[in-house]
């Protein structure tokens, strides 16, 4: 029994990566054998010339670190400003407190897509659109009211104890929340940070919306026009820009893969 | 909350100089300043913008307020109701077909075996490489000439022509309903593989020993300890199906004939092809509306606010 099912898993394991496992191997191998037929799954002639021809024929380079800017700084922006409101929220009351924690929690029943054409708008007259800082700010709306409800449940699971004996020698809240708190919640940075990251590396609705010049594409978006070539699709390009554009995501996700899931489902769960 | 403010009142201590000591009484607010901005600036006035915009005819200088003329033009639109159809049928196809496949899968994962962990790997693997990338792979798995798929089929004899995967109307719907169960998939075998190995042991065990067999103890132990899982799972499909875009726009753009068209893919066209802001804020109000309805749905169904 146990065997049979072992057989079975694996059966479908495969099946389930044959789409992933023919992008790799089409982008291995030269032009003519990508179109002879019968198709085979090994390249004869295993070549690197496809990932060489995509970055000729589109920026990918620039696609990359368009990406990795974007990615980095959206990441780092969500976990200063979720730390902090989290941090608030946690421990300090205030006037209108309940409130904002309130518009919070319902801005996560907001689709985005409802907010991308005001928002095209507004960056258009920020002339934000075209520049990496409108994805910023769109990604750091997007992502934000998750990263604050993660901070705010960690910093509540946290004993005051420390932080009011800082207190009593004369800390002030800004410097418990930098030197105490914060330090404590490495888990929860890794954990929201990973999933921004993710997520902001694979979004592309609003980049496609936001961006229409090479210079400052990312990935997704870039990768998805290569399909428009006047050309016709060079499916050897494409299959190896793919693999590109999904390198660090795998390797991230091989590295840390139990922070990473346990990101991705509780994002999921928000709605 | 009353226990938190009276401590924070006890440890508000007088500090050397006045101006340090307001700053740090309004540490509170301080610290969510930046998020509020965010809220308010980024999400509460673009929110109240899309509205407005939906009652007008927007002109870069000047909008004309013309009242309900978008929605009319909006429920008179032929290709807006293909596009809200298709939305409902991708949803029902991946909330039912990809939720039991989901929960079979979980069942298979949930083994100690090594083949259990690579099967695991295997259909997480989609949510990591993110839709547009999976998008491409499939385009290329769907073409009608040297596609694998066709090539195949046609080495084992089943179709002598080649099948138009995603240029025919009747094809391309159901090649999106593969990719996007293909897509979704991970995330939610992943939550039901969690819900499973919080079930005890101990009650298969006795079970077992009572006689029961994998089939009994499905319907007796598992399917009842899991139903929270599967209400969570049914929700998150539910409301990410409405927002899927990305693949059915990369592989067929709504086409052939707005066989495949979904809401977001006509919000798109109106606003970022017509440039008719007014009116594709209309079908982001609209949108906006059918998903909050869902959430709300959801937090009334799942018995506490989302988070």
């Amino acid at each position: 029994m146990r065997a049979l099912l072992d057989a079975v898993s694996l059966a479908i394991a495969l099946l389930w990566l044959v789409p992933l496992l023919w992008m790799i191997s089409t982008a291995f191998k030269p032009n003519p054998e990508i179109f002879r037929l019968p198709l085979h799954w090994i390249p004869e002639q295993p070549t690197l010339e496809q990932f060489w021809s995509s970055l000729r024929v589109a920026p990918f380079g620039r696609y990359y670190a368009n990406s990795l800017f974007v990615g980095g700084l959206s990441t780092l922006l969500t976990l200063l400003f979720a730390s902090m409101a989290g941090y608030a929220f946690a421990r300090l009351p205030f006037r209108g407190r309940a409130a904002l924690l309130g518009g919070m929690l319902s801005s996560t029943m907001i689709p985005f897509q409802v907010l991308l054409i005001p928002f095209f708008i507004l960056m258009t007259a920020l002339k934000l659109v075209n520049t990496p800082y409108g994805l910023v700010l769109a990604y750091v709306a997007l992502y934000l009211p998750f990263a604050v409800f993660m901070f705010r449940a960690y910093f509540l699971s946290l004993p005051r104890e420390i932080e009011e004996s800082a207190r009593i020698d004369g800390c002030s809240w800004f410097g418990v929340y930098w030197r105490i708190a914060l330090p404590l919640a490495r888990p929860t940075i890794a954990a929201v940070g990973i999933y921004t990251f993710v997520e902001a590396w694979n979004e592309f609705f609003v980049a496609l919306v936001l961006t229409n010049r090479t210079a400052t594409r990312t990935l997704p978006v870039g990768l998805a026009l290569l399909r428009n070539d006047v050309n016709g699709i060079s499916w050897g390009q494409v299959m190896a820009g793919s693999v590109m554009a999904c390198v660090p995501a795998i390797i991230v996700f091989l590295l840390l893969q139990r922070q990473m899931i346990a990101g991705l489902s509780r994002g999921a769960v928000k709605g | 909350m009353s226990v938190a403010s009276q401590q924070a009142a006890r440890l508000r201590r007088p500090r050397g100089d006045s101006w340090g000591a307001a700053i740090d009484r309004a540490a509170g607010f301080l610290l969510s300043t930046p998020a509020l901005a965010v809220l308010v600036g980024l999400m509460l006035y673009p929110l109240l913008y899309a509205i407005w915009l939906s009652f007008v005819q927007w002109r870069p200088a000047a909008s004309a307020w013309i009242g309900l003329a978008n929605y009319e033009r909006l429920f008179a639109d032929r290709i807006f109701w293909i596009g809200l159809g298709n939305t409902v049928f991708y949803t029902a196809w991946n909330v039912s077909a990809g939720t039991t496949l989901s929960l079979s899968l979980a069942l298979l994962m949930n083994r100690p075996t090594m083949a259990a962990r690579f099967l695991r790997l295997a259909i997480f693997m989609p949510a990591i490489i993110s839709a547009p990338v999976a998008a491409m792979a499939w385009l290329w798995v769907f073409d009608s000439d040297y596609g694998l798929l066709n090539q195949t089929l046609a080495s084992l004899g089943l179709f002598e022509t080649p099948v138009p995967w995603l240029n025919s109307p009747f094809h391309a719907r159901w090649s999106i309903v593969i990719v996007n169960i293909w897509l979704g998939t991970g995330l939610s075998s992943i939550l039901f593989l969690a819900g499973l190995q919080d079930i005890p042991k101990e009650l298969h065990e006795s079970a077992m020993l009572d006689g029961a067999n994998a089939w009994q103890r499905f319907w007796a132990i598992t399917f009842p300890l899991i139903r929270p899982t599967l209400l969570v799972v049914l929700v998150i499909k539910l409301i990410g199906s409405f927002k899927t875009f990305d693949q059915i726009f990369i592989m067929t753009g709504g086409g052939p004939l707005y066989r495949s068209e979904t809401i977001l893919i006509y919000l798109y066209r109106q606003g970022f092809e017509y440039f008719d802001f007014g009116f594709a804020a209309a079908v982001g109000v609209v949108f906006f509306m059918i998903v909050a309805a869902l959430s709300l749905a959801q937090s009334l169904l799942l018995g506490r606010s989302p988070k």
